[in-house]
């Protein structure tokens, strides 16, 4: 039966307050007697139940489906954007209507995988799944918008709350819709999210069907798809972007209010902590390690500090004096002028390192190494290395290798 | 005759190698503020880690735009207490009051805001200045933290006894951060942020 428009709106606005209520609390009635127990309350005295129930049932203000009697969703979803309500609907419920364009992508591209189907019946088909793929799109855009428009609506609320107790609970109800609600919906509708590569399946299946017009006679079917596919593509579109704006909104005001509540949650922590005089917790020796040593030594390396702390304490001192009880007699110490006398002597020698270890004993490599560094210095013209091999030279502690010098009598060319 | 060899020149030595040489090991936190010191830093920062790091220092650069020396021979920690309590106090103090100001968050607006050392919350409650006390500080030594913060560069000291913070006040915060994360810390205590239930309007609209 058609709605008279002007009657309609009329019993809107005098049973406002009525219909609100209805519509927020989504009453469903399943008799005219539940209907008249409901109503009465808002009724002025000496006005009949009975015949209210029977306008609102008259001018569409109820409709019966499923069995029931209710408000029509328009009309809640009328008053709702009057109160400015949005209602939140959860990521899951976003990825419910994407699932079943999931669905309708698939039967759309089964449809139309040869072109434009020729049989009336498919054609007929073709036309339902295309004006449900418009439904579906449209409802998913408009079930996000209304995300997006409650997200607005409660940034705008917490920027001009006034009392704190109430900013803390909004700036939680914040970062609870940032999380939950914002954060997982743009996964689903960002370029390739789910709802992204559905939506693309149906392009391509709309677009297939509107080259089939261009390409031969035109048919309905291929303009509705050519619709079908701008309208996809236009919505998505405007879906992505209003949450993202949405999210440059929120986003900043829940990255600042957690990452405020982390260095919080520190602060707390290194203060209790402290409190319990527990300073070893907070590891300050290595998380907040400082140097200060304005007048400290200009090398940072402990080794070599060490080492040049020794070196700067060294002291010239006389060598000790040889009691009655030393020995009478003492080797005489080998010096690079004995050494070369007595190699000049022998005439040849084929490795000069090992000859002088003969001499002065194998217990430390540093005086045999000292005394041949000192002979090559001043007698070179007789001393040459033999060969790239090495050779090693044992010790009573290390072993020492080194090339394998040689003593000719005769001066080098 | 054998060819001369070609001796690579040693690098130039960093224009202000001694000036921030001086001040780094005295544990100064070098940031824009300090002029030609940061700018040549910035500008050479390989230079200086290489010369540094043949002393046995070891430079950090900071995302927030500051650098600092790290090595053996740090300070010991207990000389950084005093520093570490007071900016928690005052960071505390900070989250606490933020809903009194304008933009409601005070992270971001920290290098630009300014404080009034009359003003500072440390000796304001009991459980304050007994943490303060516990590490022997009064209000007659606050003075002495601020200086001491500010041969750090972690502060600037203004006039009308005021001061304002420089960028590596940003490793205390990161320091807290370190905190907030490490899972091995209770999380008795941890609630920040208080869900004050909403009044039974205020339910209603937001359960729609």
């Amino acid at each position: 039966m058609a709605r008279n428009p002007s009657e309609f709106v009329r019993f809107v606005a005098k049973h406002y307050r009525l219909l609100a209520v209805m519509c927020r609390e989504n009453q469903r009635f399943t008799s005219d007697a539940e209907m008249e127990a409901f109503v009465r309350p808002y009724l002025e005295s000496g006005s009949s139940p009975g015949l209210l129930v029977s306008r609102m049932k008259s001018l569409g203000i109820v409709s019966q489906t499923t069995g029931d009697w209710t408000p029509p969703p328009f009309l809640g979803r009328f008053l709702a954007e009057v109160e400015q309500r949005h209602a939140l609907a959860s990521p899951g419920v976003v990825r419910g209507w994407v699932e079943k364009l999931s669905g309708l992508a698939k039967s759309l591209d089964a449809l139309t995988v040869d072109g434009a189907p020729a049989s009336a019946d498919a054609q007929l088909e073709l036309g339902a799944v295309l004006d449900e793929v418009t439904d579906t799109i449209a409802t998913i855009a408009a079930t996000v918008g209304g995300n997006c428009d409650r997200i607005g609506t409660e940034v705008t609320r917490y920027r001009t709350e006034e009392d704190s107790r109430r900013m803390r609970f909004r700036l939680t109800r914040l970062i609870d819709l940032h999380t939950n609600y914002l954060e997982p919906i743009l996964r689903l509708i960002e370029v390739g999210g789910e709802f992204y590569g559905v939506s693309e399946q149906v392009v391509a299946s709309c677009d297939r069907l509107a080259a089939h017009a261009l390409a031969g006679a035109e048919s309905p079917i291929s303009l509705q798809a050519a619709a079908v596919s701008r309208g996809v593509l236009w919505l998505r579109r405007g879906t992505l972007r209003r949450a993202h704006e949405a999210n440059r909104e929120l986003g900043p005001l829940c990255e600042a209010a957690m990452r405020e509540s982390a260095i919080a949650r520190g602060v707390n922590r290194a203060i209790e902590a402290i409190g319990s005089g527990n300073w070893e917790r907070l590891d300050l020796d290595h998380q907040l390690s400082v140097i200060v040593a304005p007048d400290g030594p200009l090398l940072n390396d402990r080794a070599a500090l060490t080492y040049l702390l020794a070196a700067r304490s060294y002291k010239d001192a006389p060598p000790p004096i040889l009691g009655p009880e030393e020995p009478g007699s003492m080797d005489v110490p080998w010096t690079v002028a004995s050494l070369r006398e007595e190699v000049e002597k022998v005439g040849s020698v084929d490795d000069v390192f090992d000859w002088i270890c003969e001499r002065v004993g194998r217990d430390r490599p540093d005086p045999p190494a000292a005394l041949l560094h000192d002979l090559v210095e001043a007698a070179s013209e007789h001393l040459s290395v033999v060969g790239p091999e090495t050779q090693q030279y044992p010790f009573a502690r290390i072993d020492v290798e080194g090339r394998v010098w040689v003593w000719k009598g005769e001066a080098n060319a | 005759m054998p060819e001369a060899e070609t001796v690579a020149p040693l690098p130039e030595l960093p224009e202000r190698l001694i000036t921030v040489f001086r001040a780094m090991r005295g544990g100064r936190h070098i940031s824009r503020g300090d002029g030609q010191d940061y700018l040549d830093l910035e500008r050479r920062t390989a230079l200086y880690e290489h010369v540094f790091g043949a002393l046995g220092y070891v430079l950090k650069h900071h995302n927030q735009g500051f650098f600092y020396l790290e090595g053996a021979g740090a300070v010991r920690s207990d000389r950084m207490r005093a520093a570490l309590l007071f900016l928690l106090i005052l960071f505390q103090e900070l989250e606490e009051r933020k809903f009194q100001r304008q933009d409601r968050a005070w992270e971001r607006s920290l290098l630009r805001a300014t404080f009034k050392v009359t003003d500072l919350p440390h000796f304001q409650t009991a459980q304050r200045r007994s943490l303060m006390a516990a590490i022997e500080l009064d209000e007659s030594k606050v003075a002495q933290v601020l200086t001491s913060l500010e041969r750090l560069g972690v502060i600037r000291l203004l006039p009308d006894a005021q001061f304002g913070f420089l960028p590596p006040v940003y490793r205390f915060i990161d320091l807290c951060m370190k905190y907030a994360d490490d899972p091995n810390w209770g999380a008795a205590g941890d609630v920040v942020i208080v869900e004050t239930k909403p009044e039974a309007d205020e339910e209603t609209e937001l359960e729609s």
